[in-house]
């Protein structure tokens, strides 16, 4: 164990079919009543919001739901907010919806001249007012990490949402490049954490984010048949492991923060690039402590970890990580292969 | 991977763990804009000098308005209501528990009371009652075991009444935890080995309960794997900081487990032995645990299975065939406890009829066992197990962990 470690997740992460009905009980634990749904374009398209109103009919909270156009002008979205005196926001589809919830938390708790580029410094010390996510998609797992990146960049506990909701029911279909580079940016994020993180309680959800993404990635990446009906079933079927994809998302944006050497080993422009990264990254590390080794076990399983002896184990997490990188290459299209990893 | 239909997590608590991590207080107070502070703990904490301690890693950024040391073994309304009304004269912004659990639960109590304005704790009890944070509240354990440095409840006696009152919020939840091994360096080994097995008998009960899911199991895995390196080494070594701090934060994983996933029939019947006889809880844990985790056997092989990796290791893992790593994973439970009672000379019981006072009086006679098996009925954690509990079952098991024999599996309900 290392010398001094620290770990805090505001979040609470609830995932299931019908996650969304509890809601409502759990903004009126927060004292809140009437909650403001942002949503985006596809999420609207595709009829999400109806799961919002269904799961608080029988609530007496009033729902107010607006979807996004433009993301970058928050002013209407503040004033809408404040007049119509909305106490919470439900944050339902990806990263720039969770952004412009986040502004918005922000500019209505402390002001908006926060936002303001020329503000200065300001420490967020106490609570916002109670922001769900609800994913619509697997990400990169920025909408659960703790900063907010604008032209200026805040960082705080109490800017995390206070909920994430997984859900299958909420699941939009997405492209297979889409979905490899949400898989493998959570996994590249969760290795890294396991490896490089000192923290105990970091390496829980590293590890149940790895297996997720070993769990439904490649299956999910397997191109559905032709047949209209085989078609339909397969993207039902795809519903719950893609709400497990994006589980995984969630929690690498929660541990994000807590791998060291940020900017070498994470800053890359695809999920792709970040798992080939991971490759040189074990390497460069697998004799300085034992979770190289170790990170076989979240990658296979118990028997396959332990039926490889200790000294062999970080070449076997790297020979897993290449395989599941040239198993995926081989489905996608020129442009996102990047040939033998 | 198996996912459960519904599950959720909350964790909301910043785990500070580390050799130096008392000297984190400062700067995590002043964080929540806290500076003026109240320290909860009880006499055995003070006497052992972990208070000076305490008081020596803050600095002069925080001011320490009183320390407040009457907490008793079982928290009770009276002490808390007493508590709330010094925080408030003596005009504290915050709150450090440093102790076990019975403190953990006064000072959760009590920031209820300063935090809502209020006189009376009965008006807060049940779930969700708390809508609103609370005053920061900083955890310092001092044993590693109980866990409610992370937990989501508190468990306060209320004599007036003859009965125990409950709560439940994600708003009980300490801000902090702060796991430091200068704070468990003096528990005698008998001790320390009873409350480990409490923290083992969390993260055990995390992994198979009705509740379970990946996050809690993941942190219950890592829990035991810490517990099975370092506790034979710690009982034996007790000055041994690594290994501490190794056990402390053990206890505080095991306990996020539960705190998520519940426990089941293990503290069903501990809590019904604990109030019946008086016996200290991880003494109970200790004993009790293989029986649960036999009775529940037949619902749970799979998740038992998978428990041997971290309770046995990886060479007894791989050479133990799946079929047998369930029961294999039972008789490792088993063999801890038996290294345990070794290494104590005895004071580490592994049957229910051995456990005693420090005057080696017996404290749970076996005309005892059907005042308990009633009395566990009324437990909350009985829900949770994975096979159902009759007033029979409960007999049962606890004739068995009296006498110290295994349970008979042909014997077991099967619901
Ligand atoms: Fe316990």
């Amino acid at each position: 164990m290392t010398d001094l470690s620290h770990f805090l997740c505001r979040t609470k992460t609830a995932f299931g079919a019908h996650a969304l009905s509890h809601l409502p009980f759990d903004l009126s634990g927060m004292d809140a009543c009437k909650p403001f749904v942002i949503t985006d374009q596809p999420a609207r398209d595709a009829g999400l919001h109806n799961l919002l109103t269904a799961a608080f009919k029988d609530s007496d909270m009033a729902l107010g739901i607006t979807t996004l156009t433009d993301f970058d002008d928050i002013e209407p979205l503040y004033h809408l907010f404040v007049d119509k005196g909305y106490d919470s926001i439900l944050a339902l589809g990806t990263g720039p919806v969770v952004r412009t919830a986040k502004r918005l938390n922000l500019a209505v708790c402390m002001g908006p001249e926060i936002l303001r580029s020329d503000a200065g410094p300001q420490q967020i010390n106490r609570p916002l007012l109670p922001l769900a996510f609800i994913p619509t998609l697997p990400s990169d797992g920025c909408e659960t990490t703790m900063t907010l990146v604008l032209d200026r960049f805040f960082v705080s506990p109490f800017l995390s949402a206070d909920l994430a909701v997984v859900t299958p029911e909420a699941m939009l279909g997405a492209p297979d490049n889409r979905i490899l580079d949400a898989g493998l940016t959570s996994l590249a994020v969760c290795c890294q954490a396991f490896v490089l993180s000192g923290s105990p309680l970091v390496r829980p959800h590293a590890a149940t984010g790895i297996r997720l993404v070993m769990d439904t990635l490649l299956p999910l990446i397997q191109p559905p048949g032709q047949d209209e009906l085989l078609c339909q079933k397969a993207k039902k079927n795809r519903q719950l492991p893609l709400a497990k994809l994006t589980l995984a998302s969630v929690l690498s944006g929660y541990i994000r923060s807590h791998i060291p050497d940020l900017n070498t080993y994470l800053i890359q422009v695809s999920g792709m690039d970040m798992a080939l990264a991971l490759i040189p990254m074990l390497d460069t590390c697998k004799g300085a402590s034992p979770w190289p080794g170790k990170l076989l076990l979240p990658l296979t399983d118990p028997d396959r970890y332990t039926a490889v002896p200790g000294h062999l184990r970080p070449e076997a997490a790297i020979q897993t990580i290449q395989q599941l990188v040239r198993d995926l290459s081989w489905t996608l299209p020129e442009e996102v292969s990047h040939g033998d990893a | 991977m198996e996912m459960p239909e519904y599950f959720e997590f909350c964790g909301r608590v910043n785990l500070v763990a580390g050799h130096d991590a008392l000297e984190q207080i400062p700067g995590l107070l002043l964080s929540m804009g806290a500076k003026n502070l109240m320290i909860i703990t009880d006499q055995g904490v003070s006497r052992a000098g972990l208070v000076e301690i305490l008081v020596q890693s803050l600095d002069s950024r925080i001011t320490v308005r009183t320390i407040q040391d009457e907490v008793p073994p079982d928290s009770d309304i009276d002490i808390v209501h007493t508590l709330a009304r010094r925080y408030r004269k003596n005009t504290c912004d915050a709150i450090i528990s440093l102790g076990g659990g019975s403190v953990m639960d006064t000072a959760k109590g009590m920031n209820i009371l300063v935090s809502e304005g209020a006189d009376n704790l009965r008006a807060f009890t049940g779930a969700g009652v708390l809508k609103h944070r609370l005053k920061p509240l900083i955890a310092v354990p001092t044993t590693a075991g109980t866990g409610s440095e992370v937990t989501q409840v508190a468990v306060i006696a209320d004599p007036d009444h003859g009965r125990k009152l409950f709560f439940t919020s994600h708003f009980l939840i300490p801000d902090a935890a702060v796991i430091d091994p200068r704070m468990t360096l003096t528990l005698p080994p008998h001790i320390t080995a009873a409350t480990a097995m409490d923290a083992l008998s969390h993260a055990v009960e995390a992994s198979i309960c009705l509740a379970e899911n990946p996050l809690s199991t993941a942190l219950a895995h890592d829990a035991i794997d810490l517990i099975r390196c370092h506790l034979p080494r710690v009982v034996n070594h007790p000055d041994d900081p690594a290994g501490r701090l190794a056990l402390a934060t053990a206890a505080a994983l095991a306990g996020m487990a539960f705190s998520n996933s519940m426990v089941g029939m293990v503290h069903t019947l501990g809590h019904a032995v604990g109030s019946v006889c008086h016996v200290p809880h991880g003494a109970c844990m200790a004993v009790l645990l293989p029986h649960g985790m036999t009775y529940n056997y037949h619902r749970t092989q799979t998740q038992l299975a998978d428990l041997l990796l971290p309770l046995a290791g990886e060479e007894i893992f791989a050479r133990t065939a799946p079929r047998d790593r369930a029961q294999k994973a039972i008789d490792q439970v088993r063999q801890i406890n038996q290294g345990l009672h070794l290494a104590t000379a005895g004071a580490h019981a592994v049957r229910l009829k051995d456990i005693t006072d420090k005057n080696r009086q017996i404290l749970v006679p076996l005309h005892r066992l059907p005042e308990i098996a009633g009395t566990a009925l009324g437990d909350g954690s009985i829900f949770y197990n994975p096979e159902d509990l009759e007033y029979d079952d409960c007999l049962m098991v606890l004739e068995a962990a009296f006498h110290g024999e295994p349970l008979d599996r042909s014997s077991i309900r099967k619901g």
